[in-house]
């Protein structure tokens, strides 16, 4: 096999320039749309928290209604809860259950590098299918929280995205710091926000 | 821009700098180093998915390295390597590792791009431009991992190398900061400190308060990195400074793979940079790859006390 040498140098000219040009289109992806820095060639290793440090929570909800004390400690790297009367309980996959769990898991995992509208909903209905095999809640909101550090402030804090699923539909309800405002008044934000989207 | 370079244009430009001729030895040499790294990486494989299933797989690939190893049939031991790599990737998807998709784009280098050996004619100046592309590479790889650290923010205000200390991982640069800390802070009399620190476990913000020298630590490391990471690709493009570059990217690299314990990546990078010190390339790709090799076996040996990066 032999490439014709001008061939070769249209094919090195088109490597530089995507070499060149690829890392910037990434970094516009990751400040923006919820892309790792860590993934897809960008060089953006160590920039950002590893994406296994992100914990992911999704929170089936019986209805629209967030009560404040809903969002809960976070633990190890993902959880499923349900809200029951007002209270949190950890939901497990039985027996049955195990194809739609290691799928709902598979795309948990790819959503650590990817975070779009699409996957999260791909999510829920995994969660919901393991969870839940005779129908499930209404709504689910679902969080990605990540641990932040203000070096100079002295604090260490979350900072978490909000995401609410309700008819097939993923609506971003947005980003909340815990160095800025308490975890009560996120709740209480992250109520209005849903309760806005039915306006 | 100068006149010379106004005349060439950027296609111009880009190709007399992608056609700057290197020794003959050099690219032969980094071919056969870099297989070998791979056949070594693939090694790791039974412990990264835990079945057994993946031996058929490394004998393979030990198959395609002896091929590729060879002057005449090269490119087929290339392609299958490069297959292979492709495979990797596709099965780790989106949570592929960066350095996989370099290593993939080194292997489409070496088999696209014809031999001095295979093409007497026009061979020179394909060596010479997957040479160059290789360099290109490894310095974008810094120069843009800088950048990243810049816009992105967390190494500006030393938080990425401080929340090592709140990491419950047992290995890599969690260990090394937390390491270093307790030195530091024994050299200033502080009271040893009981790691992971407590984050923030809920939305709550916790209070942290470190001391003064802490702080200084956290931003001139942050800073440091950031700035040796942009240093490099600038001192080697400026011909001048190419030599200081040179070897300031040597250490750059390795204090990463040290302090991070990324060496897979750094044996990798370490053959890249290589690829810039034109004299005795057959020594110096021995040289590394016997180190590499003490450094797998080692590994190997201690099965799963070492964690796989």
């Amino acid at each position: 096999m032999k490439i014709d040498i001008q061939w070769q140098i249209r094919i090195a000219l088109a490597l530089a320039l995507v070499l060149l040009v690829w890392p910037v289109v990434h970094m516009a992806w990751s400040l923006s749309f919820g892309l790792s820095s860590w993934k897809l060639a960008g060089w953006g290793m160590y920039a950002t928290n590893h994406p296994f440090y992100m914990h992911q929570k999704v929170i089936f909800l019986p209805e629209r209604d967030l009560p404040v004390q809903a969002l809960g400690p976070f633990r190890g790297i993902s959880q499923v809860v349900e809200l029951t009367d007002g209270e949190l309980r950890g939901l497990e996959a039985d027996e049955a259950s195990q194809d739609a769990d290691s799928a709902a898991r598979r795309i948990e995992r790819d959503l650590r590098a990817i975070r779009s509208k699409h996957g999260i909903g791909q999510l829920v209905d995994a969660w919901g299918e393991a969870m839940y095999p005779e129908g499930r809640p209404c709504c689910a909101l679902v969080l990605f929280t990540e641990p932040r550090l203000d070096v100079l402030g002295g604090r260490a804090y979350r900072s978490t995205t909000a995401f609410y699923h309700e008819q097939g539909k993923v609506h971003e309800l947005g980003r909340y710091r815990g160095d800025q405002v308490d975890e009560a008044e996120i709740a209480r934000r992250i109520d209005r926000a849903i309760e806005e989207l039915g306006s | 821009m100068t006149t010379a370079t106004a005349a060439l244009g950027w296609r111009g430009v880009l190709t007399h700098g992608l056609t700057r001729s290197v020794p003959e030895e050099l690219m032969p040499a980094f071919r056969r180093f870099f297989v070998i790294h791979i056949f070594l990486q693939s090694l790791k494989l039974p412990r990264v998915e835990q079945t057994t299933e993946v031996y058929p797989w490394i004998g393979l690939v030990f198959i395609a390295v002896v091929v590729a190893c060879m002057n005449r049939l090269y490119r087929i031991g290339l392609l299958t390597l490069l297959l292979y790599k492709l495979w990797r990737i596709v099965e780790d998807f989106p949570m592929t590792a960066n350095h996989m998709y370099l290593e993939t784009l080194i292997l489409f280098v070496l088999l696209v791009f014809s031999d001095r050996r295979t093409d007497p004619e026009h061979g020179p100046k394909a060596e010479a431009m997957s040479a160059n592309l290789v360099q290109m590479s490894i310095l974008l790889v810094y120069f843009y991992s800088g950048v990243q650290k810049i816009v992105h923010g967390m190494w500006l205000s030393g938080e990425h190398v401080a929340l090592n200390l709140y990491s419950f991982v047992p290995f890599g640069m969690p260990v090394s900061v937390q390491t270093f800390y307790r030195w530091i802070g024994s050299l200033f009399d502080e009271p040893a400190v009981e790691f992971p620190l407590r984050g923030a476990s809920g939305l709550n913000a916790v209070e942290q308060a470190f001391p003064g020298w802490a702080i200084a630590l956290f931003l001139i490391t942050g800073w440091l990195v950031i700035l040796s990471e942009l240093l490099v690709p600038l001192c080697v493009a400026w011909p001048r400074t190419r030599r200081f570059g040179v070897w300031l990217m040597l250490v750059v690299q390795l204090g990463i793979g040290a302090f991070a314990w990324e060496t897979e990546f750094m044996f990798a990078a370490v053959g890249c940079i290589l690829l810039f010190f034109h004299k005795r390339p057959v020594r110096n790709y021995s040289v590394l790859l016997v180190l590499h090799v003490i450094w797998s076996l080692s590994i190997l040996l201690m099965g799963s006390k070492v964690p796989t990066l």
